[in-house]
């Protein structure tokens, strides 16, 4: 625990443990979501052999945002995003449920977000103008839904096309279609 | 890897003190089986396998780590 006392870690650990109260059927009565998402995720990434340090981002009463720093951040990231949404995934429903009510967390590991999204920005604007210049449908490859509004909200001025989703789950992909 | 896995099952599910896991640690492969409550298996798997292929991925991830593959197994008791 060493690393993680560097940082001043454990004293937050600590408060997280003092703020955690549970009714009597264990569920977590606090509305501390934000802390108990923090310690929680910490002590997951620990188990997986990554010490970073968790910062929250932002917080309201069924929202909490956190931002991983640390090593290994491309084995937390995983390929396309992928572990990093596991783990968001996962998180939502371990605080819905300790908290019973549905809890959003967003997650984030040293701004892979903001570039996530400028590249996605790129990528429909591009992806636009080919669909205009050679009035063929573009079909992207399949996207989580955080990354599919990125490209809907990115060609919502554009008048010459259209987009929508097609496909189910995890085959989930934006079509622009010129108009 | 146990421990993880463990961490993360019994925080989905409501009945975590029936959550059993097993371990098959070989030489480049670790073989993980999740056992839960009957009432439980739906928590594990989610809505079209996202919560099993969660689980998977961030396995899988920690594993890698240390040069290892993994696979996860959900057992109904």
């Amino acid at each position: 625990m060493g690393i993680l006392n560097i940082f001043g870690n454990s004293d937050k650990h600590n408060q997280v443990e003092e703020k955690k109260i549970e009714d009597n059927f264990g569920n977590m009565v606090d509305s501390d979501v934000h802390l108990v998402a923090k310690d929680m995720l910490t002590e997951i990434l620990d188990l997986m052999g990554f010490f970073n340090v968790v910062k929250v981002v932002k917080y309201e009463d069924n929202f909490v945002s956190l931002d991983i720093k640390g090593d290994d951040m491309g084995r937390i990231i995983g390929k396309e995003g992928s572990t990093l949404q596991s783990l968001q995934i996962l998180l939502r429903s371990i605080l819905s449920k300790k908290f019973q009510k549905p809890i959003n967390v967003v997650l984030d590991a040293s701004g892979y977000r903001d570039k996530r999204e400028e590249s996605l920005v790129a990528l429909a604007k591009e992806m636009a103008e080919e669909a205009i210049s050679t009035k063929e449908v573009v079909i992207l490859r399949p996207m989580n839904s955080w990354e599919r509004r990125i490209v809907h909200l990115t060609l919502q001025d554009y008048t010459e096309v259209k987009t929508e989703s097609i496909g189910q789950s995890q085959d989930r992909k934006v079509v622009i279609t010129p108009v | 890897m146990k421990d993880l896995l463990e961490l993360l099952t019994k925080a989905l599910v409501d009945n975590p003190e029936e959550v059993d896991i097993k371990e098959t640690v070989g030489e480049s492969i670790i073989i993980l089986e999740i056992k839960v409550s009957q009432d439980d298996v739906g928590k594990v798997i989610g809505k079209e396998g996202r919560i099993a292929n969660a689980i998977r991925t961030v396995v899988k991830a920690a594993a890698a780590k240390q040069g290892k593959k993994v696979t996860v197994e959900i057992i109904t008791k």
